[in-house]
């Protein structure tokens, strides 16, 4: 029995990570190995520990697919690698079989496990699956990895979680970095929501059903690059509803114009705010061939006022990054909007170099977030128009804040109302309204308020009230809830809150077939509340 | 209606004045033109995606 299969490496000094370097990718594909240990020591590792051979079920399928079937000889044995913040002291030569295991699990439940990354015997694309934690926030900012679930890995007789986002490297023979996209975004939809599994290899596959023109471009066919059109096949083929937004790039000034009511940024804000991963199609300047990468966070900071707010703004006002997996960089980089803005990570911008992105929503969601948002801010022009009578006709009413009200309607007035819009679960839009600080009256209307399966919910604070660093000091004062699976948008709208105010749309219990009743009433005491927060009810 | 069994469980405290008792309920709270005009140009601009960058390829 060899007994070098498990190795213990302290990484104290650069030197101790050149070490592990050398031992895992002895060749020139370095620059996603570097960016990987970086976020890694952003972690805090300080020890790791090498699985000499691990059987991964991606590459088996990718080696069954591809490596097995042709002449030259490669290895189906792969190596992980696990990070910990921690200095596992436990690779004594004393250490028992049973002490080993429960050190680690200790080490695990005390947060000290950072991740892993699966290492491949391929010399030209080394990593397979990549998990690291979420990053740390850069100063007076914060870093919201949106995109996330635990990955549970079994090592030594112990049980490591980790909650992160997958990354992994496009090899070129099976697939490009369009493939390495989808993976991690099939890979997370598997792991969060019971979606399907899938290899690269599979991926690839659905992405060349029916074959086509552009696949026949390159050999073996799609590995080199994929169209729009192949990559929302293979979205379509793991149960997703891809949509599409794009810009246009003008070769003459090598500038991106996007039409005036897509906000890309704005857009990906909003789809990785309600946990989607989104596919960005990057174009560079005199490069044929552009690049895809994945977002899955966002970067918020906070903005000095006064400052000038687009029309109708959003949470997207507050941004300075988008988290991306680049299969050729590394696992959640911060893209920034524009070029040149500090803490970046990425040499692409939003700005300079986004042509597209491709939203893979679930299925029977029928309606984008602009559609849900435009419909909202509606309703908070109605509301302010209707204020002033309204608060004239209940102010008399013990309890009624007319207060927070003008506080709002003048917010609205001066261009400080602020939205954020994201996708949810029906139940799940009740739980947390079940667990605000909304007046119970409210709560007792919502709770037997029939909902779809998935709603849109915008909510509206203001300026001042989203310019925090983290989500959970910042407070709302309205919200609307539309239903997403309705692809008629005015029959769309469920509910409406703002202060003073709460307004809903349901079936007429005596015929489905009328309009909807609309139940209209004035909340006493009531004040303002918590946006969602991933992860807190 | 009585089911025959159990208690309705008593849920609404607020007290809501419905479009079926007062039909003046919801007047004025219709999509306004302005909104379905925002909304036919976004979904336009989504539509014309494809002749933007439909033969973009990445790699």
């Amino acid at each position: 029995m060899r007994n070098d299969l498990f190795i213990f490496a302290r990484l104290n000094s650069q030197a101790d990570w050149d070490k592990l370097e050398s031992l895992i990718a002895p060749d020139n594909y370095k620059c996603a190995l570097r960016s990987i240990f970086a976020s890694a020591k952003e972690l805090n590792t300080i020890s790791a520990i090498v699985e000499r051979e691990y059987i991964d079920q991606d590459f088996s399928s990718d080696f069954a697919a591809f490596y097995s079937k042709v002449f030259r000889r490669y290895r189906k044995i792969c190596m992980r690698v696990h990070f910990f913040s921690e200095s596992v002291e436990l690779f004594t030569k004393n250490s028992s079989a049973e002490g080993l295991a429960t050190v680690l699990q200790e080490v695990e439940d005390r947060g000290g496990y950072v991740g892993f990354m699966v290492i491949r015997p391929l010399k030209h694309a080394r990593f397979g699956r990549v998990v690291l934690k979420a990053p740390p926030s850069p100063h007076q900012m914060q870093a919201d990895l949106l995109v996330r679930a635990v990955y549970r890995v079994h090592l030594l007789g112990a049980e490591l979680r980790v909650e992160g986002s997958p990354y992994t490297q496009q090899d070129t023979r099976i697939g490009a970095c369009a493939q390495a996209a989808i993976w991690s975004a099939a890979r997370h939809f598997y792991t969060k929501h019971d979606g399907a599994w899938v290899s690269m290899a599979e991926v690839a596959e659905a992405a060349s059903k029916p074959a086509d023109r552009v696949l026949s471009l390159s050999l073996p066919a799609g590995s080199k690059f994929l169209s729009q059109d192949n990559m929302i096949r293979a979205l379509k083929e793991i149960g997703r509803e891809p949509l599409l937004f794009s810009g246009q790039f003008d070769q003459a000034t090598s500038k991106i114009r996007w039409p005036a009511p897509l906000q890309p940024s704005r857009i990906i804000s909003q789809y990785v705010d309600s946990g989607i991963p989104v596919i960005l199609g990057l174009v560079f300047p005199r490069r044929q061939i552009g690049h895809a990468v994945l977002a899955v966070g966002q970067t918020t900071t906070t903005l000095s006022s006064p400052v000038a707010l687009s029309k109708q703004p959003s949470r997207a006002e507050f941004l300075h990054s988008f988290l991306v997996n680049d299969d050729q960089l590394g696992v959640q980089l911060r893209m920034p909007l524009k070029p040149g803005t500090p803490f970046s990570q990425t040499a692409y911008d939003v700005e300079s170099n986004l042509l597209y992105l491709i939203v893979p929503l679930p299925k029977k969601v029928y309606m984008p977030a602009e559609v849900a948002e435009a419909m909202a801010w509606n309703l908070i022009e109605k509301y302010h128009n209707e204020w002033e009578g309204f608060k004239k006709n209940n102010k008399h009413k013990p309890s009624f804040d007319d207060k927070i009200g003008d506080e709002f309607s003048n917010e609205i007035v001066s261009g400080s109302v602020v939205s954020r819009t994201y996708l949810t679960w029906g139940w799940k839009y009740r739980q947390r309204i079940m667990n605000n600080k909304v007046p119970d009256a409210v709560k007792s209307a919502i709770i037997d308020h029939a909902l779809p399966k998935f709603v849109w919910v915008t909510e509206f604070g203001t300026f001042d009230s989203f310019n925090k660093t983290k989500i959970d000091d910042c407070e709302i004062y309205a919200h609307m809830v539309a239903d997403a699976t309705s692809s008629d948008y005015p029959e769309a709208r469920l509910i409406f809150h703002a202060p003073g105010l709460l307004h809903r749309w349901y079936h007429d219990p005596t015929d489905d077939h009328k309009e909807y009743v609309q139940a209209r009433a004035v909340v006493l005491d009531d004040r303002k509340y918590r946006p969602k927060v991933r992860g807190i009810i | 209606m009585t089911l025959g069994f159990g208690e309705p469980i008593q849920l609404t405290s607020l007290e809501e004045v419905t479009s079926d008792q007062d039909p003046s309920v919801g007047q004025g709270w219709e999509v306004s033109e302005e909104t379905r005009s925002q909304i036919r140009e976004i979904e336009a601009s989504i539509r014309s995606s494809e002749e933007r960058t439909g033969s973009f390829l990445v790699g």
